[in-house]
């Protein structure tokens, strides 16, 4: 039956993020998405917390919650990040550029441009008191 | 993840195994600053092992790079095809060296 959709919650901190990840590579490789799509949603997630833990919740969520919630449909397989950070739509934020030389290169940026390329689509939600950004694979038929 | 550091020659090979991610890159760029602090700017990050790195290995290896250009350089051995892909994606594919072969990326320093 569609959807199905499987849930964990995890704590604001870095060392639960390797938690999230995995449960991510269980649920999408059950649902049969390929071994290289079950990558980039692992990534996808870890950069996402990443960027919650620590900007969001400024390395100080330890008993903040992040939301996790898969879900699959016949032709999609979408992942939803819940955080109770201050608003921020990260997706509004300039890209960091590929083509950039060594000195034009800042240090961060590539973890919400990794979600954007490595995903299928990505959009922000501004859903009461939750930040929520959702991913998704479309799969192929 | 697991860092281990042995010396060729001049050359300091960094053979790297496991996960890289935001609990742990720093590991990898304090061990790659302590070698570039003590003066060994040649170096071969040997990414063989390496099944995992997000944006925040990423963050370490540039820094790195920046740190010994124009003293040295830092090359990159082996990436996994994940870790290629990610190397790709942002770029840094025409910014490092990147051999195929560990020993290949050792002599290219000679």
């Amino acid at each position: 039956m569609y959807p199905q959709e499987n849930r964990l919650t995890i704590m604001g901190r870095l060392d639960e993020i390797a938690r999230a990840r995995d449960f991510v590579a269980v649920v999408a490789r059950n649902v049969g998405l390929s071994e290289k799509s079950i990558h980039h949603c692992a990534l996808a997630v870890d950069e996402t917390c990443t960027n919650i833990i620590e900007h969001g919740y400024q390395d100080q969520g330890q008993d903040k919650p992040i939301e996790i919630i898969c879900l699959f449909e016949p032709a999609k397989f979408s992942i939803s990040i819940r955080d109770v950070g201050p608003a921020f739509n990260p997706l509004l934020h300039n890209d960091p550029d590929p083509a950039a030389t060594l000195d034009e290169r800042s240090h961060g940026g590539w973890g919400i441009y990794f979600v954007k390329e490595f995903m299928d689509q990505v959009w922000y939600l501004r859903d009461g008191n939750y930040n929520q950004l959702t991913m998704s694979k479309t799969l192929n038929p | 993840m697991n860092v281990n550091v042995s010396k060729d020659n001049k050359t300091t090979l960094i053979e790297v195994s496991g996960r890289i991610d935001s609990t742990n890159a720093n590991e990898l760029g304090g061990a790659l600053m302590t070698e570039i602090n003590a003066g060994n700017m040649q170096l071969v990050v040997d990414l063989a092992s390496v099944d995992y790195m997000s944006s925040a290995g990423l963050r370490e290896i540039v820094s790195a790079l920046k740190k010994v250009r124009g003293k040295g350089d830092l090359r990159l051995a082996r990436p996994s095809e994940r870790v290629l892909e990610v190397l790709e994606m942002a770029g840094l594919d025409t910014i490092f060296q990147i051999f195929p072969d560990q020993a290949l990326a050792l002599s290219s320093y000679v």
